[in-house]
């Protein structure tokens, strides 16, 4: 779940949304880095897809656009989008 | 603001007043044929109703989405559910995909007339290897040549297929089973190498063709891509909720206007010297059938409402899409049942709903993965 007292930082939104990378695709964390991408990188399903999607909208409070999130591919620039989203709901 | 105002309940009147005189007269003998005559979607593109949200530059009415909703839930006056299926993915499944991704000539040339009712279309999603999980089951792909896609493969159980015009198409782009392989095409039906294989033969929805496809080395334009390449899946998965909600308001009508030509029959139907309507058993019965109605049909409009305010509520649709889908078919099967003989009878227009309605929960997404991706948002 979320922890609304968590400083909200870049860094904490990358290790958040690769430790449920880890726990919901199965991606090894080791495996995980800023330059991994969708498309090549992270296969799921449909119904993992969307666990991932809305355990990312409660661990950062806010509300994602998945296709403008997949649209990025790479993963350093998702966490930027989620963590200027998450800024953004906090202002 | 609630979702019907009395200008909502007028449009309402007038469109099942069209249905009932236009249509609901040939139900029985377009049932039997198991056609649905084009004139359908041309006679309801003249009074506009084809593009109810859609702006007026298109053809459309540019009215709210409760307009739609009355829409869907006036079609099954018809008497004919396979219709009512027809219109609506003439309505809500293909056409908010132009409106959200196309291009201006894309709009012009297909959403367009498609308002008009001049052209059918589709969306064709699920293949002979399935449907549901759709992101490793579509094989169909489209490879590059210059300005082209050229694209091999089939699609299976597409709606309105055999007498559409074009279908909006979900091809593999990238060999690997991503979310982010698939991508959307517009396929003109009269482009070399496309051919139904099969007008398929269903248990009900007989005035709705479906159709089985073959696509052999059809070459689309690249103009003819829809949103960006890759996304398409993303862009179904959301595309799909509009219908399942206009879908679940169109089925809560269908099992309402049943119940009722029900009761009719109860207050007539004499059994041991008395109308069946006043049997305590029957009255407690069609109690239970009513209050289910009621419950799923304020379900429905509530969230319709939220979708009406642009928001949509994913987790909430895909509950409509089984539990509201099932009660529709448990109503009309027990429905079906306070008819005794006569229910079993083919002139007996519940006799086709009893058909028509088993598919609610099986297409468009089944029950069953429905439950997945709600257990999914859950978080369980």
């Amino acid at each position: 779940m979320n922890a609304p007292n968590q400083a909200l930082s870049r860094d904490y939104v990358y290790r958040r949304v690769a430790q449920l990378l880890h726990e919901i695709v199965g991606t090894p964390l080791e495996d995980i880095n800023e330059d991994i991408t969708v498309d090549e990188d992270l296969q799921m399903t449909s119904v993992i897809f969307v666990e991932l999607h809305v355990a990312i909208e409660e661990e950062l409070d806010t509300e994602l656009d998945p296709i403008e999130v997949v649209e990025l591919n790479r993963l350093g620039d998702i966490v930027d989008y989620m963590y200027e989203r998450a800024l953004e709901t906090r202002r | 603001m609630t979702l019907f105002s009395p200008a909502h309940r007028e449009f309402r009147a007038r469109v099942r007043d069209f249905v009932t005189t236009n249509f609901t007269p040939h139900a029985d003998e377009w049932e039997r044929q198991g056609t649905l005559p084009r004139h359908v979607f041309t006679d309801l593109g003249k009074q506009g109703w084809l593009g109810i949200t859609h702006e007026p530059k298109y053809g459309g009415l540019g009215l709210d989405f409760g307009y739609n909703v009355a829409f869907a839930e006036e079609l099954p006056r018809s008497k004919m559910m396979g219709l009512t299926l027809s219109v609506i993915a003439q309505t809500n499944i293909f056409p908010p995909l132009l409106a959200r991704l196309g291009t201006e000539e894309q709009k012009q040339q297909f959403l367009a007339a498609a308002i008009r009712g001049e052209k059918i279309g589709g969306v064709a999603s699920s293949e002979p290897t399935g449907g549901s999980d759709i992101v490793r089951s579509v094989q169909c792909r489209a490879e590059e040549d210059g300005d082209f896609w050229v694209v091999s493969g089939e699609k299976k159980y597409i709606t309105n297929s055999p007498i559409a015009d074009f279908l909006i198409m979900l091809v593999r782009t990238r060999a690997e089973p991503s979310i982010n392989s698939l991508s959307l095409l517009i396929v003109p039906t009269d482009v070399p190498g496309f051919r139904v294989k099969e007008t398929m033969r269903k248990l009900g929805m007989h005035t709705s063709p479906t159709g089985w496809l073959e696509l052999d080395h059809c070459r689309i334009p690249k103009r003819l891509t829809l949103g960006k390449v890759n996304l398409g899946y993303h862009y179904v998965a959301r595309n799909i909720l509009e219908e399942r909600l206009i879908g679940g308001a169109s089925a809560v009508a269908a099992a309402d206007y049943v119940l009722h030509e029900t009761m009719d029959y109860l207050r007539q139907r004499i059994a041991f010297d008395q109308p069946l309507s006043h049997l305590q058993a029957v009255r407690h019965r069609v109690a239970e059938l009513a209050a289910e109605v009621e419950a799923s049909r304020r379900f429905v409009h509530s969230v319709c409402e939220t979708y009406r305010d642009g928001h949509v509520e994913a987790k909430e649709i895909c509950m409509i899409k089984f539990l509201v889908f099932e009660t529709v078919q448990r109503v009309v099967e027990r429905c079906l049942q306070l008819h005794g003989g006569y229910g079993f009878m083919e002139e007996n227009w519940i006799t086709r709903v009893f058909r028509d309605v088993r598919v609610l929960s099986v297409g468009g997404g089944p029950s069953e993965l429905m439950k997945d991706l709600v257990a999914a948002y859950l978080r369980l």
